[in-house]
């Protein structure tokens, strides 16, 4: 028998346990919504009625903490995440296919412009969660009498940033992230809500994250960057040589001209280091995914 | 749990496993405004029903999918009472599916009645 929303919540979770973490934080978020929505109204229609009995009818229909969580995995097993495709079924595709089957990978795509926008996303998520961490903490020693909304609401909007970064990861990575915001207890006094999320593992975690993607985007952009530009270095210097009679290499006033035989070689060259460049970004899309995933969806 | 009461469980799972998202489909195109999960879940089982063919907790998860596939569009708006809610609205690609499906339903329910009543199918289209 489940007598309040909570315990059902905890039902819930047991059921769940060993899906994928961001369909357990959807499937409770929804049920958490639902479930308080559902009862809110019942006591509106009749005061009288007890939570638990409102509850018995509530469950009767929204299904029991074990059919939810049955429904989920299994819409879930029918709906993969993001940019997934249908592997072709050529069972032992030589090492040459795979090398080259990169370009129709739209993880390795993926991942290459994760590491290009990943700097201007991480100055943003860097910047707001170091202003929403001094205005909390500003807020509650000084101005909590007056703006103690507002102390809770800074907190609140770094998990809004988590899952905007979820919604990023799992578009262009195709790590599969929450789609709703992670639940917190409401009705709760806005000293229990700030105590709540400043102990909050969770709000940690999400702020860790927020402070090293800034590292690790600067890494990801000068990476992706150099291996750009050399690869089309191979393709540039015929051009520029030929097109513009443009010295490859110029010290004081010797130039340098590489011999156009060497042009095929360039080219292939620069079309290989792409190739490769593909094949990293698409390892550390799939490395960055798993760690947003560790980071950002709670336990 | 009898052997037949699992049976007829089982059963029960595997067609609302097919109409779920018809029954979305429609009842998000029918309401002419955006909804919400509970606003939905409550037109497809009045409260004071008996037992739901359907269970809304296994709505939310087709509603998502549905949503993946393109059929239906959402959007995040506060609301005064709780939590942010999701309201859904029909896609033009929904309206087009919703239409395709209906058809498919109607030729499959006529197959099974008449079936069901013992007489042929006659030829398949």
């Amino acid at each position: 028998m489940t007598d309040t929303i909570k315990q059902y919540l905890t039902e819930l979770k047991k059921e769940i346990k060993g899906s994928d973490r961001a369909i357990i934080q959807d499937a409770l978020a929804d049920a958490h919504e639902h479930l308080n929505t559902a009862l809110r109204d019942a006591q509106q229609a009749n005061p009288d009625l007890s939570e638990a009995d409102a509850l018995a009818k509530i469950i009767e229909q929204y299904g029991s903490p074990r059919e939810t969580a049955a429904a989920y995995r299994e819409i879930e097993q029918r709906t993969a995440p993001g940019l997934t495709r249908t592997r072709r079924h050529d069972s032992h595709p030589s090492l040459l296919t795979r090398f080259f089957d990169i370009y129709s990978d739209p993880r390795a795509w993926g991942g290459l412009l994760f590491m290009l926008i990943s700097l201007i996303t991480a100055l943003i998520y860097f910047d707001w969660t170091l202003i929403a961490l001094t205005l909390t903490l500003t807020f509650v020693i000084i101005l909590s009498l007056f703006l103690k909304h507002f102390a809770a609401f800074t907190l609140l909007s770094i998990r809004g940033l988590a899952l905007l970064e979820g919604r990023i990861v799992e578009g262009l990575l195709g790590v599969r992230m929450p789609r709703r915001p992670l639940l917190y207890p409401n009705e709760m006094e806005w000293q229990e809500r700030l105590k709540f999320q400043l102990t909050d593992k969770q709000t940690w975690k999400t702020i860790a994250y927020m402070l090293i993607t800034l590292p690790l985007g600067m890494l990801y952009f000068i990476i992706a960057i150099f291996l750009i530009a050399f690869s089309l270095t191979g393709f540039a210097i015929p051009i520029i040589q030929e097109a513009f009679n443009s010295p490859t290499i110029q010290i004081a006033s010797i130039s340098y001209f590489i011999p156009a035989g060497y042009y095929p070689l360039m080219i292939l060259g620069g079309f290989l280091l792409f190739t490769l460049t593909l094949h990293i970004a698409k390892y550390i899309g799939r490395l960055h995914g798993g760690f947003a995933k560790f980071m950002l969806v709670a336990e | 749990m009898t052997e037949q009461e699992a049976l007829n469980k089982k059963f029960q799972k595997e067609i609302t496993a097919g109409i779920a998202a018809l029954v979305l489909l429609k009842t998000v195109a029918q309401g002419g405004e955006p909804m919400y999960g509970y606003q939905i879940a409550k037109l497809i089982n009045p409260p004071d029903d008996r037992a739901p063919i359907i269970k809304q907790g296994a709505l939310y998860p087709v509603l998502r999918s549905l949503e993946k596939s393109g059929l239906l569009q959402s959007k995040v708006e506060p609301s005064i009472s709780g939590p942010p809610r999701r309201y859904y609205t029909l896609t033009p690609a929904g309206d087009l599916t919703l239409q395709d499906w209906t058809n498919l339903w109607e030729q499959t329910k006529t197959f099974v009645d008449q079936i069901l009543e013992g007489a042929s199918p006659g030829p398949q289209s």
